[in-house]
């Protein structure tokens, strides 16, 4: 038996230094060696081929060499496939052999073989073994991976995307032939952003550069392309693969169809649109309906209550002249009742009448003409009244509601003048996003809103003590401009004058 | 005999109202004011003198100038001023609940009386106190 390393004349200095020193090599290397000649002897073994097939130093070394290699045998797996090699080997001295072995420990072994040559003739044969077990590991494990990668991306209804920095596209998932068909492989190499809809192409490319400049994953809902000509709705998840020096030259898009959520999404937001609208109108007709109950509760009440007092004082009475005067009250509250009734009826054709008839009308006619109503008032009153309408001369409108509009609003401008100025009205026009906008201006009064403002387009609300305040006017305007779809509103401060403004509907 | 105010622009309930109450003899005497605004006046000026002002006030909701709300709520803080606590009543043809309600909210408001108001009414209000 020959330990660590053998040879039969080591008297030499010479060659002893040589052994020596293949000794030192033989054992640094991380590959087990095993040197037999051609009668089955050991010539040379090293502590890496002991360890390899688990044999300690001792063993090896009490062992005849014949029981160290039938022993060595007896852990390979399929021993008789290696013998036959062997066999083969032995056979053609000159072969080399270079192939792998599996121990029944399970180690692979990456086997190396060489015939050991002296004088030209072969004398033995080397044998090198690496253990390549945790290398094979690891190559199996990333064909796995890779393949249960693959497995997912060709499997996924997600449609998996590579595009470069400028999104070409380097790798379309074959999930991917849902969208673009048959021939989709033809897309590679072109720009992702060939395929998306015109509207969101602005969007998406925003999206897609914020991905290559903030390295970060973004999220876009995109619309595609079809093969058919027809556009699918894709929600995008983009993310960037961070090469080790941090930039980017790959991204992975990765994209699931959401078209049945965007339709029903759309239909979603028609239907809250038409709600919204449905509740405004009831919120008006609502309003409407509370101040409705607020007249008749008020307004007509109040005369019916008085007639019954009266009546009841009239039946009670026994003096003739006196129940002449309860009559005379009864016929001055029955009249007020029907004058009031004759308002809410007019009130509520202007509800009613949402349809009608418009015409084109030019503001500086219809202001002659309530100007001429008025002339006796604007006479008396010494009034200077001034236009401006070049801005928006005409309006396509009711000529009796602009006639009403003017009139109600003139005459409450004449009406509550300035007792020590001269009463100046100003009306003018402009055009604004939503139509045509009224100012008429006066330095009359004016009024304390914060005290009044809420009260100012009601019925029957009067807040001068003024022979001719009737409170009917500004509530019949804002009517006929509100059915319309308009909005009347006024600035006014005590002493200062009041702006009207008409947003003509 | 009690000193009754009535606050109403309506002159014919001021009428009615004043009739009954003189028939019944329920007052001393009637103070009338055509709106909110001139009732104020009247209880600013005799604020320290309690026999000017009166024991009990009437009060309409539809007014000119200053209606029966806006009183309420510039009577709130009038009243720390005044020489003498009295009841108001909201008189009223209105039969909206909210405008009950409302006047409800006032501690001031002592009922809500609903017009036409008989003379049965107005002996049991004025004689409550």
């Amino acid at each position: 038996m020959n330990f660590p390393l053998q040879s039969g004349e080591p008297n030499k200095s010479e060659a002893s230094q040589a052994f020596s020193l293949l000794q030192a090599a033989v054992n640094s290397t991380a590959d087990g060696l095993l040197v037999v000649n051609t009668d089955g002897k050991i010539s040379i073994y090293n502590h890496r081929f002991l360890d390899i097939f688990g044999f300690s130093e001792e063993e090896a070394h009490d062992q005849p060499d014949e029981v160290l290699l039938s022993r060595a045998i007896t852990k390979i797996v399929e021993p008789e496939k290696f013998l036959a090699r062997v066999r083969e080997l032995y056979a053609t001295p000159h072969a080399e052999s270079n192939d792998f072995m599996e121990l029944l420990n399970g180690t692979i072994l990456h086997r190396y073989s060489k015939p050991q040559i002296l004088n030209g003739e072969v004398v033995g044969r080397v044998w090198s073994f690496r253990d390549i077990t945790e290398q094979k590991k690891a190559e199996a494990s990333l064909l796995k991976s890779e393949q249960l990668y693959r497995t997912l991306t060709d499997n996924m209804l997600e449609f998996i995307n590579l595009v470069d920095t400028q999104g070409k596209i380097i790798y379309l998932s074959p999930s991917t032939k849902q969208i673009l068909g048959d021939n989709y492989l033809s897309h590679v190499g072109t720009s992702i952003f060939s395929l998306v809809h015109a509207e969101d192409l602005e969007g998406a490319i925003g999206k897609f550069n914020q991905l290559v400049v903030e390295r970060k994953a973004v999220k876009a809902e995109v619309r595609y392309q079809k093969a058919n000509g027809g556009y699918i709705w894709l929600e995008t998840n983009g993310n960037p693969i961070v090469n080790e020096d941090g930039s980017v030259d790959t991204i992975v898009l990765a994209s699931r169809e959401i078209t049945d959520r965007k339709v029903s999404e759309e239909k979603i937001l028609e239907q809250n649109f038409k709600l919204s609208t449905i509740a405004d109108t009831l919120k008006a007709k609502n309003e409407q309906l509370e101040e409705f109950t607020q007249i008749v509760s008020h307004n007509l009440r109040s005369p019916v209550s008085n007639i019954l007092s009266l009546l009841d004082f009239y039946e009670k009475s026994g003096d003739e002249n006196e129940k002449k005067n309860f009559i005379k009250m009864m016929r001055e509250s029955g009249s007020k009742m029907l004058s009031h009734l004759h308002e809410l009826n007019e009130v509520l054709k202007i509800k009613q009448n949402k349809d009608i008839e418009r015409q084109w009308i030019e503001f500086s006619n219809a202001l002659e003409n309530v100007k001429q109503q008025l002339s006796v008032l604007i006479t008396n009153t010494e009034a200077i009244i001034t236009s401006d309408f070049t801005q928006a001369p005409k309006i396509h409108y009711p000529n009796i509601y602009l006639e009403s509009i003017l009139i109600n609003l003139l005459s409450n401008a004449l009406k509550y003048r300035h007792p020590e100025k001269v009463p100046e009205i100003q009306f003018s026009t402009t055009r604004t996003d939503a139509g045509i906008l009224m100012t008429i201006r006066d330095n009359g009064l004016g009024i304390n809103l914060k005290k009044y403002g809420h009260h100012i387009f009601k019925l029957r609300k009067t807040f001068h003590n003024h022979p001719e305040s009737r409170g009917i006017g500004l509530f019949m305007v804002k009517n006929q401009i509100e059915a319309l779809g308009g909005e009347i509103n006024i600035f006014s401060e005590e002493n200062n004058g009041t702006t009207f403004t008409v947003k003509f509907g | 005999m009690p000193l009754v105010a009535l606050v109403d622009d309506d002159s014919i309930f001021q009428f009615t109202a004043t009739r009954l109450i003189e028939s019944a003899k329920l007052a001393q005497e009637i103070l009338h004011f055509e709106n909110g605004n001139e009732a104020l006046l009247y209880l600013e000026k005799n604020a320290t003198s309690a026999d000017l002002l009166p024991d009990f006030l009437f009060l309409d909701i539809n007014m000119p100038i200053v209606d029966g709300w806006m009183f309420l709520e510039d009577f709130q803080k009038l009243k720390m001023k005044l020489a003498k606590e009295f009841p108001i009543y909201m008189v009223s043809s209105s039969i909206d609940p909210r405008d009950m309600s409302r006047a409800r909210a006032f501690n001031e408001v002592k009922d809500f009386v609903i017009k036409p108001v008989t003379i049965e009414r107005f002996t049991e209000l004025l004689n409550a106190h």
